[in-house]
């Protein structure tokens, strides 16, 4: 009888109101929050439930996985590195050379691309410093190196947003994809055996990095400017959450990247020389982007004849 | 060897915040650093409950196991002690710990974090035992002194319990069963009446 | 409308308000409204209220609603001044002198009067109204 009587007591309380003093203990460890005195970020919380468990998702879950990930990357360029080895124009380069990027695409790749290689290594210091640079560098050492790094990290993370967005608007037209993608993903890109698949000036593999960076980048930015300023108060779960997605989408962008890296310099001949000098060789144009290169014959083209008209798709003949 | 904990007796704290002051009066804490706090539960309402708290202390402290630098470490007393010329000030070790125990001053532009400071258990830090340095950074040093913390010197109604766990946690239970006035409640509730208290106060 | 101590604050408060440590606990001058008080005031907890006496007196503090007092009553602590009837004072004390803390003081709106009996003024009963700031 009593046990019934204190279930219909306990549907009777408010969940804020427990005036059952058992239950304050289990209220406490849920996180209900009360009055202080003191005047600080949740003084009024007595025990915070989320922290343990970020806890376990930083140091296992992401850490873990994390580093799984990387390894198993590295892992599987270098074993496709080996098999297929670099992929060669299949022409031999005709000399004639076609402006791919303009200076001011390179500039932003190369702008944003350094300031992700300083966020993805400062970023991964602070992770997985203490496991790997702490037992060489030494503990004030790698404080100083940690310090620096965290400075480094706070602040190029908004310079990198500002980059990422000013790709997201140039990059945008080129990227949407097209029924082009389809054939192309269907014969790996080229990148598995010999096929060449059409492609316009973007390629769907670069569509796909696009749109990561879109993503994911777009997720960490958030985050990150959240994490950046802690002193406007924002609850501890907040940042907990914020720096769970900021270290997931991290991670997808540093693979990602590691990918581009691999495909842009040594898996594919002509490509970095593309983005170091913005121009390309007939041939390479013709074997990898096709559709493109007809797009600015076309336009060259109506280019010689008066009516011509040349500016609409960013690339011009040299 | 002595495991050095806290424990407050939320039957007997008023909520005097003389925990806090003493505190900051004992190692010059700066204004906006708490290192202890008081929490009332149910503030007004039948089952008022105060509770100080501060750095727990943990075995397996949270701060510790997620700081990327490596800047916590253990006393020979179980004291959970940082070393601030290491920290960076990634206040992770304050979202990890459940007690929201670390404390950041602000320091310079955008945010950044100082150096944390936390509770020591009055047990100052890497320094030299009683060097300005070591005051200067983590305040008094009453451990090395022979002396216990002083909020819980201090505690008016000896709430705040510090000391050896084995011990503080003896003379807790020893309380809880003197406090027991009889068994027997009638149907309305699970918990015992007390000598003292909020029920016993109130009747309700 | 009654007045009272806080554990942190002594008499007037203008030392224990230039204290620091103490200070820090209590930084503003609050009047403790019953949550159906508040609700009926329209004000909620943290917001600035004006509280008026019987004399005409009036003074702007924080609402603190909450369930240590019951309806019909409020509380106000009396170690808080240099603020008077919504004008912050503090370029009146002499340099280097005003307390880190400073708000009305309750005295502000209480009545004058004495008790008959034992002639003490009159402090701890007084009538008011709350009006949102």
């Amino acid at each position: 009888m009593s046990r019934l009587s204190l279930l219909f007591a306990s549907l009777a309380f408010s969940p804020n109101t427990y005036s059952d003093e058992q239950n304050i203990w289990k209220q406490i460890r849920e996180g209900i929050s009360g009055y202080s005195a003191v005047n600080s970020q949740e003084s009024e919380i007595l025990i915070q439930a989320s922290g343990t468990q970020w806890l376990t998702i930083r140091n296992e879950l992401i850490a873990g996985t994390g580093a799984w990930l990387l390894a198993l990357t590295v892992l599987a360029l270098a074993v496709f590195y080996l098999i297929r080895g670099r992929v060669k124009l299949t022409e031999p380069p005709s000399g004639e050379m076609i402006e791919r990027w303009s200076k001011s695409e390179r500039w932003l790749h190369f702008y944003t691309a350094s300031l992700f290689i300083l966020l993805a290594i400062t970023g991964l210091s602070l992770l997985y410093g203490r496991s790997f640079l702490i037992s060489w560098l030494g503990h004030d050492s790698f404080s100083q190196y940690a310090d620096i790094a965290k400075i480094v990290h706070n602040y190029a993370g908004p310079l990198f947003s500002v980059g990422l967005v000013m790709m997201g608007m140039i990059w945008f037209q080129d990227n949407l994809f097209d029924k082009t993608d389809i054939t192309w993903f269907k014969q790996y890109g080229g990148m598995i055996g010999n096929q060449h698949p059409s492609a316009g000036r973007m390629n769907a593999g670069e569509k796909v990095w696009f749109w990561l960076l879109m993503t994911a980048g777009v997720l960490v930015s958030i985050t990150g400017m959240n994490l950046d300023f802690p002193n406007l108060g924002q609850y501890r779960l907040i940042m907990q959450i914020s720096h769970i997605i900021h270290s997931v989408s991290a991670f997808l962008l540093i693979i990602g990247a590691l990918g581009h890296i691999y495909i842009g310099t040594i898996g594919t001949e002509g490509a970095l020389r593309g983005m170091i000098t913005g121009k390309v060789d007939k041939s390479w144009a013709k074997q990898h982007h096709d559709l493109w290169y007809q797009q600015i014959n076309k336009e060259k083209q109506n280019f010689l004849k008066p009516s011509g008209n040349s500016a609409k798709y960013g690339s011009k003949i040299q | 060897m002595a495991r050095m904990k806290f424990l407050c007796d939320d039957d007997r704290c008023i909520e005097c915040n003389a925990c806090i002051t003493a505190c900051k009066n004992e190692h010059e804490v700066p204004w906006g650093v708490n290192r202890r706090r008081v929490v009332t539960i149910n503030d007004g309402q039948s089952g008022e409950t105060s509770i100080s708290v501060a750095c727990m202390h943990c075995s397996d402290a949270p701060c510790a196991q997620v700081c990327p630098v490596d800047c916590f470490y253990f006393t020979d007393d179980g004291v959970v002690l940082h070393d601030k010329d290491l920290c960076i000030g990634c206040g992770y070790c304050f979202y990890a710990c459940p007690f929201g125990a670390p404390q950041f001053p602000q320091d310079g532009a955008f945010g950044n974090r100082g150096k944390m400071d936390k509770c020591t258990f009055c047990a100052g830090g890497p320094e030299e035992d009683h060097s300005e340095a070591e005051f200067e950074k983590y305040g008094r040093n009453r451990l090395a002194e022979g002396k216990l913390p002083l909020c819980a010197e201090m505690c008016s109604t000896k709430a705040l319990l510090a000391g050896d766990g084995d011990v503080i946690s003896n003379l807790f239970s020893q309380r809880v069963t003197q406090r027991q006035l009889s068994q027997e409640e009638p149907d309305s509730g699970t918990a015992q009446v007390k000598l003292w208290g909020w029920k016993t106060a109130y009747k309700d | 409308m009654t007045s009272g101590r806080l554990v942190e604050y002594e008499g007037g408060g203008d030392e224990t308000r230039s204290n620091p440590w103490l200070a820090e606990l209590q930084q503003q001058m609050f009047v403790e409204i019953n949550p159906a008080d508040a609700n009926n005031a329209g004000v909620k907890h943290g917001e600035q209220v004006w509280v008026e006496g019987p004399e005409g007196g009036k003074i702007k503090v924080m609402a603190f609603v909450t369930n240590r007092v019951g309806r019909g009553l409020v509380f106000m602590p009396f170690h808080f001044a240099g603020h008077y009837q919504g004008k912050d004072l503090r370029n009146k004390y002499p340099e280097g002198c005003d307390p880190y803390i400073l708000g009305e003081s309750c005295n502000t709106v209480f009545t004058y009067g004495y008790d008959s009996v034992t002639a003490m003024q009159e402090t701890k009963v007084s009538l008011c109204r709350l009006q949102k700031a």
